[in-house]
């Protein structure tokens, strides 16, 4: 167990990449030790690889791209402004709410982060709002791409921790909602202190036309939910419909989506999955090797001296993964922590659903903690502001998004009555 | 290192190519799946080994073009708080060690690729080769992009060959 460990920290100490360091843990242990073949490390990564539930990972990228690229996004924007742009901080809350339904058409922060912000920042400078707030917002709000279903982060826990993927697609409605409230509540009181300018109010059959417009995008998010809550198909088949849907609507009703552009679409999203894939192809050795050491028994027969009760191993927990969220990316923290964590959590009683939503929620805020972040680099990336001012803007909505987490970690029926109310669990 | 680059360019193709073609198998075979249940009333028996094969190649080849495009990540906080001639060994020590990993995975990769050429999938027959030949395939781009970049770390190429 020391080999495995210590060859895990320095692979990932000398900065090699995360892929090869979790393979390569294991290699080494599998070398050295001499204990387990080499072709188990070869066997349990091919087996990461073929997994028909983790299918939905590149597929709803796909999805995701096909939508960005079939020019779906102004729409949506325009009817989330037409809808909420006359009231206090409405371009905030209208990019707040755009987030939300972005979310729940595509799975990834970053995503939501460049398809919105890429419309909304310009127009919040343009109307007066800070540029650090409005960065600020955005960035936050793009978090809710991965907690609003579908989602890829929910994906990778449901695989690795053998846990509903559909429960936690369902168990993440409340939670998004709430994040998102909450942050149209910071909204609200930042446009009161600074005074942002309002839009006139649109009349009803101007919403109305907006809301035509954006239809097909409004209808997505029902199509995924709808069609996996009535049981017509799994999760990854969702991702499937959506695909088509996508590629439909893109080319004949927004008419942007061509076959020109489908093959950079397509590997596009080979690449950004590729990575993922990779990640968790990586990881299923790494559980392997995990599990066969007992490492989660040794963590649990130690952190049962110090407590058993579930809010203070919550909390351990959430403070580990703030910290583990700093310098690591969503997708390898979870597939390196998820074979640790449930074990643990499934001692104490607590439920995989809750404990898949506050870890994903908990490595999503990771994306916005400075100094290191995907989401803060997308949006500096786009706006051109420095790390540095963006850095100190985020901290109010990053202190808000986090208050949501001790919520959702210490009100568990956030998480679970959803699931138990739509699928019994 | 113009032989190298070269070879490199034609396995960028190669997997680029790959990725566009296996990422549309996924995207056709999942619809039809549930397009042919509801609308054609049958299932396809083959229709998942075809979508979680493609997704194994997929995904090799996809990872490994996404290597030299900069979507692997790896933890840089440790090599830039150290002076740069400690940062410059530990570099060095990861580019060996990486080149090492997936040179050891392409070998035992093909190693069960061959050995499960006489293995047959149970919906379509197929030859598990086939699917286990992603593994080799992949690592053996990977090793050999790697190979570019640390060359170029070491200043045996020109600055701008390699990311």
């Amino acid at each position: 167990m020391i080999i495995f460990l210590a060859a895990f920290i320095i692979l990932l100490g000398i900065s090699a990449p995360i892929t090869v360091a979790l393979g390569g843990c294991s290699l080494v242990y599998a070398l050295v030790g001499g204990t387990v073949p080499i072709t188990t490390l070869i066997q349990t990564t091919f087996g990461g690889l073929t997994s028909f539930p983790l299918l939905a990972i590149p597929l709803f990228m796909l999805a995701g791209n096909l939508m960005n690229e079939g020019g779906l996004t102004p729409d949506l924007v325009n009817f989330a402004r037409n809808l909420l742009g006359h009231i206090r901080g409405g371009l905030g809350h209208a990019t707040i709410l755009a987030c939300a339904i972005f979310a729940a058409i595509s799975g990834a922060a970053v995503a939501t982060a460049v398809a919105i912000g890429v419309v909304m920042l310009p127009a919040m400078k343009k109307a007066g709002y800070d540029e650090g707030v409005a960065a600020a917002l955005t960035s936050s709000a793009s978090c809710l791409g991965p907690i609003i279903p579908p989602s890829i982060p929910f994906i990778i826990y449901g695989v690795s921790a053998n846990v509903s993927i559909a429960g936690l697609f369902v168990g993440g409605v409340v939670p998004g909602l709430v994040l998102a409230g909450a942050l149209m509540v910071y909204m609200h009181f930042v446009a009161a202190r600074h005074d942002y300018p309002r839009d006139p109010r649109k009349p009803g059959k101007e919403i109305l036309t907006a809301a035509g417009k954006a239809l097909p995008a409004l209808f997505m998010p029902v199509l995924i939910m709808g069609g996996i809550l009535s049981g017509m198909f799994t999760p990854t088949e969702a991702a499937g419909v959506t695909v088509v849907y996508s590629a439909v609507i893109g080319a004949f009703y927004y008419r942007q989506l061509t076959f020109r552009n489908l093959p950079k679409v397509f590997l596009k999203s080979g690449l950004e999955s590729g990575m993922v894939m990779l990640l968790i192809a990586m990881s299923e050795p790494f559980a392997w090797f995990v599990a066969a050491d007992q490492i989660p028994q040794l963590i649990i027969d130690w952190i049962s001296q110090v407590t058993t009760s579930p809010y203070a191993i919550l909390f351990l927990i959430n403070v580990f993964l703030l910290l583990l969220g700093i310098p690591m990316e969503t997708a390898p923290a979870l597939v390196i922590v998820t074979p640790i964590l449930v074990p643990i959590a499934a001692a104490v009683g607590i439920d995989p659903i809750h404990l898949g939503i506050v870890v994903c929620l908990n490595l999503v805020l990771g994306l916005i903690t400075p100094p290191v972040g995907a989401v803060l680099f997308a949006v500096c990336g786009m706006t051109g502001m420095p790390l540095d001012r963006l850095s100190r803007a985020i901290w109010p909505p990053f202190f808000v998004s986090l208050g949501v987490l001790g919520l959702v970690t210490y009100l568990p029926w956030l998480s679970t009555f959803l699931p138990r109310l739509v699928l019994g669990r | 290192m113009q032989v190298l680059k070269e070879f490199n360019e034609f396995l960028m193709k190669v997997g680029s190519g790959g990725t566009i073609l296996f990422m549309a198998v996924m995207a056709i075979v999942i619809p039809y799946e549930v397009i042919g249940r509801y609308i054609f009333q049958k299932m396809s028996i083959w229709s998942g080994e075809v979508s979680t094969y493609s997704l194994a190649w997929a995904s090799m080849l996809g990872s490994a073009v996404g290597l030299k495009k900069g979507y692997q990540v790896s933890m840089t906080s440790v090599v830039e708080s150290i002076p740069p001639a400690a940062a410059k060994i530990l570099k060095w020590t990861a580019y060996l060690f990486t080149l090492f990993f997936f040179a050891a995975m392409f070998y035992y990769g093909l190693y069960q690729t061959i050995y499960n050429s006489k293995q047959t999938s149970p919906a379509m027959g197929l030859v598990m080769s086939v699917p286990y030949a992603s593994l080799p395939a992949g690592f053996f781009i990977m090793f050999f992009l790697t190979l570019e970049e640390f060359l170029v770390f070491i200043g045996q190429g020109k600055k701008g060959d390699a990311r």
